[in-house]
């Protein structure tokens, strides 16, 4: 499933981004990199908001998300900490409520990988620790068979036995060559061990956009 | 728009997981609804100016609002929360999740509304004072009633 933003720009009292464009091609891990407030979280959000208001074109795969929503955000994994679970309910009764909203939602995946990552669907979401929420938000995506993966600053904080773990998670998804990842990040060593291609924000504006091997230079 | 169905699935498990909730909403509105519905007793026609006959408007609404929270709004991590928040980023649409809850306070309105139709026009019967203020008070009645229901659905967020 391919990402492809065609010269976006933000509109409104709030706009931001201002003419992005580039591909998170499948098969490989695209880093978002920039400063705090350079627009990371803003670039994701553009693409999950049902009414996100923006000018250009976002395509899945080509086709506009805007006139395809519900049937390409089945395949969305948004793994950040704004995800809107039921924090007062555990990560199987998440699981229960939310099952029925996707095309395809394959429990046994999603205990598979709650099992592999130490985790038990009968933890309260509210009471999971960052990792651990983040751990639950990776194996809800693998449920619903997401196809693109966009994670916004989840390893910030991350303990390096979970971050090698998780990173180990990523490019197994991502050796399903119909599978890209986004991930935004701040920290310099991840760009440079597990990323393909970076693309760089500044101030809303994607100042560059070339392979990871490229951006450590 | 045709509903997928996935809504109504959710729900179904919404009302499962929050049976506390959508059981205090039933208690109310049994009660709020009950008391409008036997107001509905009192002929329109030979009672038009009692402010009574008016008054039974409120309790509707109320009934209403009871009804349709456990539906629109969740008690998360000590706050409440629009359903609309918790589905944003799923397959589902605001305007689906919209189109599920108009249908379900349609169908609710309109059980009231037959009932209360039926109660209005036998008590105008029996006391003589039928005209056409008999028929239109429960429609006029229950579409306010329905209007302000439509009205809570698209306010929230």
């Amino acid at each position: 499933m391919e990402l492809s933003f065609e010269k976006v720009s933000g509109t409104g009292k709030k706009a931001f981004l201002q003419n992005i464009s580039f591909t998170v091609k499948e098969g490989y891990i695209t880093g978002l990199i920039g400063a705090n407030g350079a627009g990371k979280t803003t670039l994701f959000h553009t693409v999950m908001d049902e009414n996100a208001k923006y000018e250009g074109v976002i395509r899945i795969d080509g086709q506009d998300i805007k006139e395809c929503r519900e049937t390409i955000m089945n395949r969305i994994g948004f793994i950040s900490e704004e995800q809107q679970f039921f924090m007062d309910k555990t990560a199987g009764e998440n699981v229960k409520l939310y099952a029925g909203v996707y095309d395809v939602f394959k429990e046994e995946v999603f205990s598979e990988f709650m099992h592999r990552m130490g985790l038990s669907p009968g933890k309260t979401v509210g009471k999971m620790s960052r990792g651990e929420y983040l751990k639950f938000q990776v194996a809800f995506a693998m449920a619903h068979d997401s196809k693109l993966f966009l994670l916004d600053e989840v390893t910030a904080g991350m303990d390096p036995v979970f971050k090698k773990e998780f990173f180990k998670i990523l490019h197994e998804i991502v050796q399903d060559e119909t599978v890209a990842v986004l991930m935004s990040t701040h920290i310099k060593e991840e760009v440079d061990m597990h990323m393909d291609y970076v693309a760089r924000l500044e101030c809303g504006h994607l100042v560059s956009f070339k392979e990871a091997s490229e951006e450590a230079e | 728009m045709k509903s997928s169905g996935k809504i109504e699935t959710f729900d179904a498990v919404l009302r499962e997981q929050y049976k506390y909730e959508f059981l205090i909403g039933k208690f109310l509105w049994i009660l709020l609804m009950g008391i409008s519905v036997l107001m509905m007793l009192i002929p329109y026609e030979a009672n038009w100016k009692e402010s009574l006959v008016h008054v039974t408007f409120f309790p509707a609404e109320l009934g209403v609002f009871m009804y349709l929270r456990p539906y629109m709004i969740v008690q998360d991590k000590g706050k409440q929360v629009s359903i609309y928040q918790k589905l944003k980023w799923t397959p589902v649409s605001r305007k689906e999740i919209r189109l599920s809850r108009v249908k379900y306070l349609s169908a609710f309105c309109f059980k009231f509304f037959v009932a209360s139709m039926l109660l209005q026009q036998m008590t105008s019967f029996v006391g003589g004072s039928f005209g056409i203020g008999s028929l239109l008070y429960p429609i006029i009645f229950w579409l306010l009633i329905w209007l302000i229901g439509i009205g809570y659905i698209y306010s929230l967020k």
